[in-house]
Order: structure tokens, then sequence, then C-alpha cells
């Protein structure tokens, strides 16, 4: 019994000292302490209003013969809804000028559109196909699209050093039954809620791939955001580096920035 | 074949000068093709040539400023064919200007539109004029001068277009293939409008999508973009005459899962052939995914027209159907084919596939082919139905 109670000082004193936020997870009940976290990621990230950056992914095979796809990411917070985002290829060549347009929804689906520089065309595309490769990479569509609180269910796992710092380890189920996954483990750091890790887990329940952060930066909005993203797929040796370059926060951009008539105009 | 070198060092040339244009600001960017054409079998109009090689070239340039807000672009175009001089052409696919103001943009200059949402057909796209030598499938579009201005609210994207000038549809020489017995004269080409080619064509349009459904309702007015093709007096040729037309157009997608179901409708007045309406409806089925990252779709379109003889296509009752898979791997293999089935004849009237693969960065091959099958009698298929082909394309883009 005493030894009992101990543990559960002991645990206490851990869960105490990884949280340094007013709102102390000690009083969030255990239940909710997942979603709660979940909540403190999504806190963090609000407020950055705008972000413009380039991106670079670096795609490797097992037999290490890479390839390169590289892209401006424009993406715009909205209030009570999901995020907004126009991506524009540059590379590779052949796909230079399609743009690929995102309002990003909780729980609807998302609206989704694709600009074909060849025939000036904007097709409106199902947003059903979340599962699948994002330009031949090991990222999915679903890992790279605005992460919303709801699209998700959530379980505290345990208390963990992440990136150098207390963290917690949680489990995230996607909401979604088109989703590739089964669930997700993330580790996040409990300071200033930048996620380290990521491990996907396939429909079958077996671990499919491991999405790493690393080289935060902190910008001038407090905002914290990683310049590299390493995905390696565990079950085909395939892995993706993602390098995110001249990132900008906070530029002069308003919605019609990201509507069909922007689509049509990006380069 | 002298004539056909000097035209390799003519477009040579323009590569030489617009790589000057990499010192301004701005990008520069482009695709030149070498594209080998084989017919299966020689015309049936002493045009016997089988084979043709040509290489393409569409370089860009564009500057952007003001957060992508304003936009110049130019992307001039040429080919050069072995086969068909008329193919051999140069033409201006953009050069333009384009400027949002919250919530106006205006566009001035030569450039292209693109209405519809249909795959086998694209029934109600009008403000440009088909490139139709470049390919059978008139997908392919001339630059139209243009002033567009759209308007956005809560209600969807209002658009006008002023059109103030009219291009005149490319056909094939009389060497070329896709041509009945007599050739096409552009020079002796006719307007049944006083104002020629400078009649003022206008169009507008209202788009809009609320959910999973997206739709557009247009209006244009102005100079046909079909010509009726007329024997000369003198039985040398055909001399395209141009009429005016009126039409409004209807089109909507919606998305369910994974359908997107499709419509386009047109009614179109016309002053040489009468009114009529046409439509295109089908769905697109995909199975996302289905296999190691890649998607399978399954089309289908019914094509109607109510014109009774719809001579030229022969296609006034007709389905298509088609089946297109996307590795969605690191070189972005597609491969899609179709054909196009009458309803009256009972017969497959037409086969087409096309795939394409990247080799590397810049490099990417491509093959296509066309393959015509129990064409109606006296319809347009039928004077094309010995020029089946299939093609095989090597481009590079920087």
């Amino acid at each position: 019994m005493k030894l009992f109670q101990s543990k559960i000082i002991f645990a206490l004193l851990v869960i105490s000292f990884s949280c340094t936020e007013a709102l102390c997870q000690e009083i969030v009940p255990e239940k909710e302490r997942g979603l709660w976290v979940a909540r403190q990621i999504d806190q963090e990230d609000a407020g950055f209003v705008n972000q413009v950056s380039k991106a670079t992914m670096t795609l490797r095979n097992k037999q290490g013969q890479e390839s390169t796809r590289s892209m401006t990411i424009k993406s715009f917070e909205v209030e009570g809804d999901g995020d907004k985002s126009l991506t524009i290829f540059s590379s590779p060549r052949d796909v230079k000028g399609t743009a690929f347009l995102s309002f990003t929804h909780a729980l609807e689906p998302d609206d989704q559109w694709l600009f074909l520089p060849a025939l000036k065309r904007v097709k409106r595309i199902s947003s059903n196909n979340k599962s699948g490769p994002f330009m031949g990479s090991e990222f999915a569509y679903e890992d790279i699209s605005s992460q919303e609180v709801e699209k998700y269910t959530y379980q505290y796992i345990r208390a963990e050093e992440v990136l150098e710092a207390k963290g917690h380890v949680i489990e995230r189920v996607p909401v979604d039954p088109k989703s590739g996954y089964t669930k997700q483990i993330v580790w996040v750091d409990g300071e200033t809620w930048r996620i380290g890790k990521i491990e996907f887990y396939d429909r079958k329940r077996s671990k499919l791939k491991t999405l790493t952060f690393s080289e935060y930066k902190q910008y001038s909005n407090k905002k914290w955001r990683a310049s590299r993203m390493e995905m390696e797929n565990h079950q085909t040796g395939k892995s993706t580096e993602l390098i995110w370059t001249d990132i900008k926060f906070g530029l002069d951009l308003t919605e019609r920035d990201f509507d069909q008539n922007a689509l049509k105009r990006a380069r | 074949m002298k004539l056909f070198l000097k035209r390799i060092l003519w477009i040579l040339g323009i590569v030489y000068n617009s790589s000057m244009a990499a010192r301004l600001p701005g990008e520069f960017s482009g695709e030149f093709i070498i594209e080998n054409r084989g017919y299966l079998k020689s015309g049936q109009y002493g045009n016997s040539g089988r084979h043709d090689l040509s290489f393409s070239l569409q370089p860009e340039f564009t500057v952007a400023w003001d957060q992508d807000r304003k936009v110049i672009a130019f992307e001039p175009f040429g080919r050069i064919s072995s086969l068909d001089n008329e193919r051999s052409h140069v033409d201006i696919r953009e050069l333009s200007f384009v400027g949002s103001w919250d919530l106006f943009e205006v566009r001035v200059g030569i450039s292209k539109v693109f209405w519809g949402v249909a795959e086998s057909q694209h029934l109600v796209d009008v403000i440009n004029q088909t490139d139709l030598v470049e390919s059978p499938d008139g997908e392919d579009k001339l630059g139209q001068p243009m002033i567009n201005i759209a308007y956005v609210n809560d209600f969807g994207n209002f658009e006008i277009f002023l059109l103030p000038y009219f291009r005149e549809r490319t056909f094939s020489g009389t060497d070329g293939r896709f041509r009945g017995e007599l050739v096409v004269d552009t020079d002796k080409t006719v307007y049944l409008s006083s104002d020629k080619q400078s009649h003022i064509d206008g169009a507008f349009r209202w788009s809009h999508y609320m959910g999973e459904m997206d739709w557009a309702i247009s209006y244009f007015e102005g100079t046909d973009r079909v010509p009726e093709l007329k024997a000369k007096t003198d039985g040398t040729g055909l001399e395209p005459i141009y009429g005016q037309a009126k039409q409004v157009s209807l089109e909507m997608q919606y998305i369910v899962g994974d359908w997107l179901l499709k419509a386009e409708f047109l009614s179109k007045d016309t002053e040489l052939y009468g009114a009529y309406w046409a439509s295109v409806t089908g769905f697109e089925y995909t199975f996302a995914n289905c296999y190691k990252g890649m998607d399978l779709g399954i089309l289908y379109e019914y094509l109607y027209d109510d014109r009774e003889s719809f001579a030229r296509s022969g296609l006034d009752k007709a389905s298509f159907g088609g089946v297109r898979l996307a590795l969605n791997d690191e070189k972005g293999f597609v491969f899609l084919i179709g054909s196009i089935f009458d309803h009256q004849s009972g017969h497959l009237c037409n086969t087409f596939l096309e795939s394409s693969r990247r080799i590397n960065e810049n490099w990417k091959w491509a093959l296509e082919g066309i393959f015509f099958e129990h064409p109606k009698s006296a319809s347009f298929l039928e004077q094309v139905k010995r020029d089946s082909y299939l093609q095989a394309s090597l481009s590079f883009f920087w």
C-alpha cells in the first residue's frame, strides 16, 4: 500500500514537472489527458495568421536512388474552421505550374481543387483519397494536410522526454474510416508543444512509417517550425526528407489569395 | 528536307533568343518535345505519308509580383512537322497581364480559358479556338485576345469576357491527315458578319460551389468557333464559313465519396445550321489507393446531340467508357484508355490511349494512340478511318 502511494506521488511529481502550463495536467482527468495535449498543440499553433514557405522533398528508394520535388506552400488561418492552403509545384519540371487548393474542415470532407496548367483547367477533386501518396513520396495527403483536433480521438500514453524537454506521448485514432491508419503515436514536448516524432500504424495495425521532426526554429511571431522532417517507411525501406526554407509569417494575404482565381494565377 | 532543316535552325534561334530572357527578373521555363507519329495505313485521299516526325517548343516567361496578384506571362508556341506544312505553325498561346484587386480580377491580352467538367468531349468550352492540327482530340487551343473581368463575392465568381479578335481554326494541309477528300483552304475564309475577323464576341459566366457541388452557367455570343466547310466553286478545296452563334451552357459536378458525377448541357443557336442542344453526362469513379498507392479510375459519359444527322463527328447518341491508372509512384506513371461507342450503329467508333512516365527531373516520355473502327458512313469519322496512329514522344522540361 505504501509502495503504491509512493508510486502515485512519484507519478504526480513527474507529471507536474513535465508541465509548465498553469492548467496543469494532474487536474486533467486521465481520460481527457490525450485530448488536452492535442488542444495544447493546436492552441500553440493558433494565431499564425498566414504562412508562406518553400518546401523541397527528397525521395529515396531502397537502392538509395533519389528524386526531388519542390513547391511553394501558402497557408491561411480561418477562424472557426480548418486552414486554407495553396501549393504550387515548381519541380519536377513537367508538373511545374500545377497547383493545389485545399480548404480543410474539421469533420466534413475537405474542399480540394487542382489546376492543370497545360489545359488551364481547374478540376474539383475528391478529398476521399487521403491515404494515397503525395507526389509519389512517403507522405500521404493526410500527413501534409492541416491537423485539426477533431480529426482524431486521443489517449494519453505516458510522460517522456521529447526534444530534450519534458514531454508527452499520446495515441490518436483517425475519426475518418477513409484514413490509411488505425492509429498514430505522437511524441510532443510539454513546454513549447513541438512535435518530435509520429509513428503511423497501417490498416493491419502494423507499424508503417515514422516521421521525425528536427532543426526547429522559433520565428518572430514566437511560432516554432521544424526545418526538417524525415518520413521513413519501415515496410518498403523508402524514405522522404522534407526541408522547409524561407518560412515567412504574417504576410499581407487575404482569403482572395486562396480562391480559384488565385489558383489559376499561381505560377 | 532543306526547308525542314531550316525550320529546325529557326526553332533553335527561338531557344537561343528566349534564353536571353533568363537574365530578366521572373521565371523562364518551358517544354521541348520530339514527337514521332506513325500512321497505321496510308490516307485515303492521296495523303499517303505514314510518318510524321515533329518538334515543338513552348517556352514560358513569367513575372509575378504583389503576392502573385499581378502576373505577366508570355508563352509562344511553335511546331515543325515533317509530314504536313499546315501542321508546322506558330502561335502565341499566352501574352497577358492579370491583376487582382481585392474582389476584382482583370486579365488583358492573349490567353486561354477552360470551361467544362467532362473528359471525353469539351462541349461547353468556347472561348478559345481549337488548334486542330495539333491533335484530332481538339484539346489544343489557340491563344485568344481578350479582356476578362472577374468579380468574386459570397455568391460566387462573376466573369465577363470581351473577345475583340477571332482566331480561325487550323486545318490539315494536302499531305496531312484528319481531312476529307478536299483540303480546307484557310486563305479563302468567309465570314457572315460584316465585321469579319474583328467582330467583338462576348461572354458572361457565373460559377460557384456549395459543399460537394460545383457549377457554372455561361452565355456566349459571337463568331461560331466551328466553321461550315463548303466546296469552293472551282472544286479545288473547301472554304471555311464562320457564322454567328449564341449559346447558353450549364456544367455541374457533384462529389459523393469516390464518385464524381458530371454533366454539361449546351443550348446553341447558330446562323448556319440552326438551333440544337447537346449534353454530356457521366461519372468518374476512383478506386483510390487500391494497391500500393495506385489509383484506378473508371469513366463513363453519355454523349447526346439532338441534331438528327450530326454529320461532323457522327456522334449524336454515343457512350464513352474509359479506364485511368495512376501509379502515384516517383515517376508519375499514368495510363488512360478510352473508347467511344455509337448507339445508332452499335459499333465502337474509336479507341484512344495515353500514357506517360517521367524519366528524371527534366525528361519524360509519352505514348499516345487513336484507333478508328466502324465509322458511321458519311460522317467525319468515315473520312479519317485510315488515320489511326500511334505516337511516341520525348519531352524536355526546364
